[in-house]
């Protein structure tokens, strides 16, 4: 039996004092209410709430809480944490995993003899519920948390979280759910989410201290101009790993780790052995491996990416590096916090800048920090593709009826709108394949029988539940040693561009291409030591929106010469050369520098929004350029702004910039202008792997059901073709705008520019802001030549022998 | 764009067939496909199959004086394709064509019945002193064969393509697939093959040092 007092004398011997904040949420909890906890990572938000649980003192048989984790690899920590507190507590408690990892014997226990207390992730349990045991298994729940819900929220994820939250509550109507949560921008709007029907929001201690340094190159004046820094700042980290125990060390790509890793070896070979590298495209048990010899103590340093930055309990880490910008001011927190990750403790983060630009975001991201101007997390809107996942799980469930599936899934905040049309046509596409004017007579997924929709056909059950899930990656291809022995995973795109006997880097290993078979990729250890690095997609993270508005304000302040950061008086000589050659952007004004070379004449634009803004305004200007006189550009651009390039000069001036920001006909003219086709294609196969019309399996495994396999390219070439207003289309459409091309700000900077002063200038040479886009190798051509010309062009070129 | 295979001309079709004298060859027709994903519970737009057969359509009766279309394999998917688009075939070969319709059997259909009005060649027949195959086969001398749905990668720094080709490296010539909802396989041409890709409006060769 426990008690209030138990919860005082669990802190007393741990020589701990309550935390107010945990009061807070203690009492809420004996009040039966749900809600929400937030702050910074390490300040005890877990003991809070599973404390609070247990000084209920809940009763009964079976299955009483569920833990949601978003990674399967904090769900092993979480156990032990509970665990000893149940312990310390005097209760004996079974709380037992459930991921992707956990036997089918294990599992198959769990359903038999339940539990009291559930790890696990979204997926498994959507799993749980598309089972027919479901209703037995969860009607004794009093609890969930769901933790780390930030990672969560803004995801298909947190949508598919949502919908099973609805269910829970329709299973069990005393269960109580509890977030907890990095602090975010929207965190009112967060504890909305997860609970729509209303929740306590608890604001976490926030006395933490997070200490926001940098590394910088002790001779400036020796840098070139163009301010690339690179690794060059690999020996003074080295310095520095020596001084602690151990660090952590994040880069935002992970060719960029791969990269660092190699470098770290080959200037400090006596750290060989001493450190390691950690990414999301590493073999599991080498992850785990790294995990555990970082918890130990036994590494000084682990070169990684966001695949760390989740709340594992890493507490020897003395020091955490960030490699290159810190893109956004709640991202850095959160890395932030894996140092000190203790009550009470400072966390510090020492940002080491791969070009001397990227220090702008380095002082923005301590000025956004220190002001609590905190990224939010912006909310799906009604994927369709995700609830007709959900409604063929509901249907394995037992079967549902349509007026109570609908008015549950209404209770969730994403589907709160949704329309009696919109849910028909869920309906329909999961029943009929399609609306119902067009419906296809031999397909039979869900079928209603006598009101009840069910799924009959034993392969298609076994089919939806190995894909249930809203995680869709890049065609990924196992890596492995022709003698035995999985390395991770490399992406199909990458893989398909080697030849035999190319070497490549990988999990800090040179290794050579042996060859493709069955979605495996063959190699051997290389004779040479280097080889290229492969690029996997994603990581290429635009500046937040928070952050990018900051930067504005401190390039202005540089340009009035009153900034007394560190890390830009260190490159003062850069800035003043910018200010010599050209000018910096006022607050009201925009910067546009026109600069004449050998390639042409080059206009560079500086709207300061980050690079996805920057992609859809370079595309909207060349297009609407290219109509006042018929031309092609070559365009590239960066975070802080993007580059016209065009043999003919090219004119501006304030009249002109008013045109071109112009919002008028701005969808036509963006769709005109971007590869907008494209785009929504590489978005369909995320949606159409989601609403069931693709399967991908795993990697490395053998293909199954051949007859049934295309591409999602295909399918979505079908779709346009012989069912052009298709819902899942729209989406796809819907996502690359709001998503990949982040409409919604990319209006607010053209509305922005419209009102801005434009401040022209005329360098004698490409300037230091200019530079890094120069030398951008992603280009691309925006004009109107057809693919039969484009092919035309490329042989033509290489005939006369040139790239 | 018209070629000369070790001293046969033969006129390589943006349409993704290849014309030789009076006989058009196709390969991988995959009729029934969309059919069978909708059995198989995924929801897929109806209309490949007949768009298919209409294109094939079109094709032959813009080619006057064309005798027979050969299909090289793999005109339907699996067999309960074969059920439900049988009929259609049949109806379509009698009205829809204006020439005798020659059907070779692939890997997906080797077990379909023969409907009356459709001639069924077997592998290996000889056509002028070249053979015909589904499946490609190694060391049998000139052929024309399917199967293998080829395609490259055409990369530039500025941009990056897919394309169907047609692929020959001196002894097999290889078509690219037909049907209107079937997909590719990147090929690797060795040095010395000679590679057409197909835009849908032309035939482009491209030299096989730009195929990486």
């Amino acid at each position: 039996m426990t008690t209030k007092n138990d919860l005082a004398q669990f802190f007393e011997r741990r020589g701990w004092e309550p935390l107010p904040f945990q009061r807070e949420v203690w009492k809420a909890m004996a009040e039966g209410k749900s809600g929400l906890v937030h702050s910074s990572t390490g300040t005890g938000k877990t003991l809070s709430v599973w404390l609070g649980f247990l000084a209920l003192e809940p009763k009964g048989e079976g299955l009483k809480a569920v833990w949601l984790t978003p990674l399967r690899s904090l769900a092993g920590d979480t156990q032990k944490a509970l665990h000893q507190a149940c312990m310390e507590m005097g209760l004996d408690w079974r709380i037992e995993l459930r991921t992707g990892d956990t036997s089918s014997y294990a599992k198959q226990k769990q359903v038999k003899s339940a539990p009291d207390c559930l790890i696990t992730t979204p997926e498994s349990l959507t799993l749980l519920l598309a089972s027919k045991n479901s209703f037995r298994f969860f009607q004794g729940l009093q609890l969930v948390v769901v933790d780390e819900w930030h990672e969560l929220l803004g995801s298909k994820r947190g949508v598919q979280t949502e919908l099973a939250l609805a269910r829970l509550r329709t299973i069990s109507k005393d269960v109580r759910v509890w977030g907890l949560s990095a602090t975010l921008g929207n965190t009112q709007e967060a504890g909305s989410v997860l609970n729509p029907g209303g929740g306590e929001v608890i604001r976490g201690e926030s006395s933490k201290e997070v200490l926001i340094d940098s590394l910088l190159p002790r001779e400036v004046e020796r840098f070139p101009w163009s301010g690339h820094i690179g690794v060059r700042m690999v020996k003074e980290v080295a310095e520095d790993l020596r001084l602690v125990r151990s660090s952590l060390i994040f880069t935002n790509t992970r060719a960029q780790a791969e990269i660092w890793y190699q470098e770290l070896l080959s200037q400090c070979p006596d750290l060989s052995g001493q450190i390691a590298l950690h990414h999301g495209s590493l073999d599991r048990d080498e992850r785990e491996r790294v995990e555990q010899g970082l918890k130990q103590g036994n590494l000084r340093a682990v070169i990684c990416t966001s695949s760390l930055d989740l709340g594992v309990d890493f507490s020897p880490v003395d020091r955490v590096f960030q490699v290159g910008s810190p893109k956004g001011v709640a991202r850095l927190m959160q890395k932030a916090g894996r140092s000190g990750h203790a009550p009470g403790l400072p966390s510090r983060i020492t940002c080491v800048p791969t070009h001397a630009l990227e220090v702008l975001d380095i002082c923005a991201s301590r000025r956004g920090a220190k002001l609590g101007r905190i990224e939010g997390r912006e909310v799906y809107s009604m994927p369709f593709d995700v609830l007709s996942q959900h409604l063929v799980s509901m249907a394995l469930a037992g079967g549902f009826r349509e007026e109570k599936l609908r008015a549950e899934v209404r209770q969730t905040f994403t589907y709160r709108g949704l329309s009696d049309d919109e849910w028909r046509w869920a309906l329909e596409f999961v029943t009929k394949g399609g609306s119902s004017l067009e419906s296809y007579p031999e397909f039979h997924k869900v079928v209603p029988d006598q009101g009840v929709f069910l799924v009959p056909d034993r392969q298609v059950a076994l089919r939806h539940r190995t894909n249930i899930g809203t995680i869709v990656s890049e065609n990924q291809i196992l890596v492995k040693y022709l003698t035995g022995g999985t390395l991770g995973t490399v992406e199909e795109s990458f893989v398909s561009r080697l030849k035999k006997g190319d070497v490549f880097v990988f999990g800090g290993k040179a290794l050579e291409f042996l060859l493709v078979k069955e979605h495996t990729c063959y190699v051997r250890r290389a004779a040479k030591p280097k080889g290229v690095v492969p690029r996997w997609s994603g990581g290429r993270m635009p500046l937040s929106s928070q952050l990018s508005h900051t930067l504005r304000e401190i390039v202005a302040e540089i340009k009035h010469g009153i900034v007394e950061e560190p890390e830009i008086q260190a490159f003062a000589p850069l800035f003043a050369l910018q200010l010599e050659w050209s000018s910096l952007p006022d607050r009201d004004e925009i910067l546009v520098e026109q600069v004449r070379t050998r390639e042409g004449s080059h206009l560079f634009v500086y709207p300061i929004e980050g690079r996805l803004v920057h992609e859809g305004l370079a595309a909207l200007f060349a297009t609407r350029l290219s109509r006042l006189a018929p031309r092609s550009f070559s365009v590239a651009c960066n975070d802080y702004g993007f580059e016209l390039l065009s043999p003919e000069p090219i004119e501006m001036s304030q009249e002109i910039l008013t045109a071109l920001v112009s919002t008028e006909n701005l969808s036509e003219d963006i769709l005109a202008s971007l590869n907008e086709t494209e785009m929504a294609k590489r978005q369909f196969r995320e949606v159409a792997r989601i609403a069931g019309l693709i399967f991908s399996g795993y990697p490395g495994q053998k293909k199954s059901a051949r007859q049934v396999q295309a591409s999602s390219g295909l399918f979505f070439d079908v779709f346009r073709k012989y069912d052009p207003g298709h819902p899942l289309l729209n989406q796809a459409q819907r996502e690359v705008l709001e998503r990949s091309l982040e409409q919604t700000r990319l209006m607010a900077c053209l509305n922005r520019m419209a009102s801005a002063r434009l401040l022209l200038t005329h360098p004698p040479k490409p300037t230091p802001f200019a530079f890094p886009i120069l030398v951008d190798r992603l280009r691309e051509t925006i004009g109107s030549q057809s693919i039969d010309d484009r092919i035309q062009k490329m042989i033509a070129d290489a005939e006369r022998g040139l790239p | 764009m018209v070629v000369d295979l070790l001293g046969k001309t033969m006129t390589l079709l943006p349409e993704r067939a290849v014309l030789w004298e009076k006989v058009l060859f196709v390969a991988d027709l995959h009729l029934g496909k969309g059919h069978e994903f909708r059995k198989q519970g995924l929801a897929l737009p109806a209309g490949s199959t007949s768009e298919t057969l209409e294109q094939l359509s079109r094709l032959a009766s813009s080619l006057p004086g064309l005798e027979r279309v050969v299909v090289l394999g793999d005109v339907w998917h699996s067999r309960s394709a074969f059920n439900q688009t049988a009929d259609a075939l049949v109806a379509w070969a009698q009205f829809g064509l204006s020439c005798q319709l020659v059907l070779i059997k692939g890997n997906h259909d080797r077990w379909a019945a023969t409907p009356s009005c459709v001639e069924i060649w077997p592998e290996g027949t000889m056509f002028r002193d070249w053979k015909l195959f589904h499946t490609p086969r190694k060391g049998a001398g000139l052929q024309i064969a399917g199967h293998l749905h080829p395609v490259v990668r055409l990369g530039t720094r500025k941009f990056r393509e897919r394309l169907p080709c047609f692929h020959f490296n001196g002894e097999i010539l290889t078509l690219p697939s037909f049907g209107a909802f079937t997909g590719g396989m990147t090929i690797s041409p060795q040095a010395g093959d000679l590679v057409w890709v197909t835009t849908g409006i032309q035939v482009i060769e491209i030299p096989t040092e730009l195929l990486a």
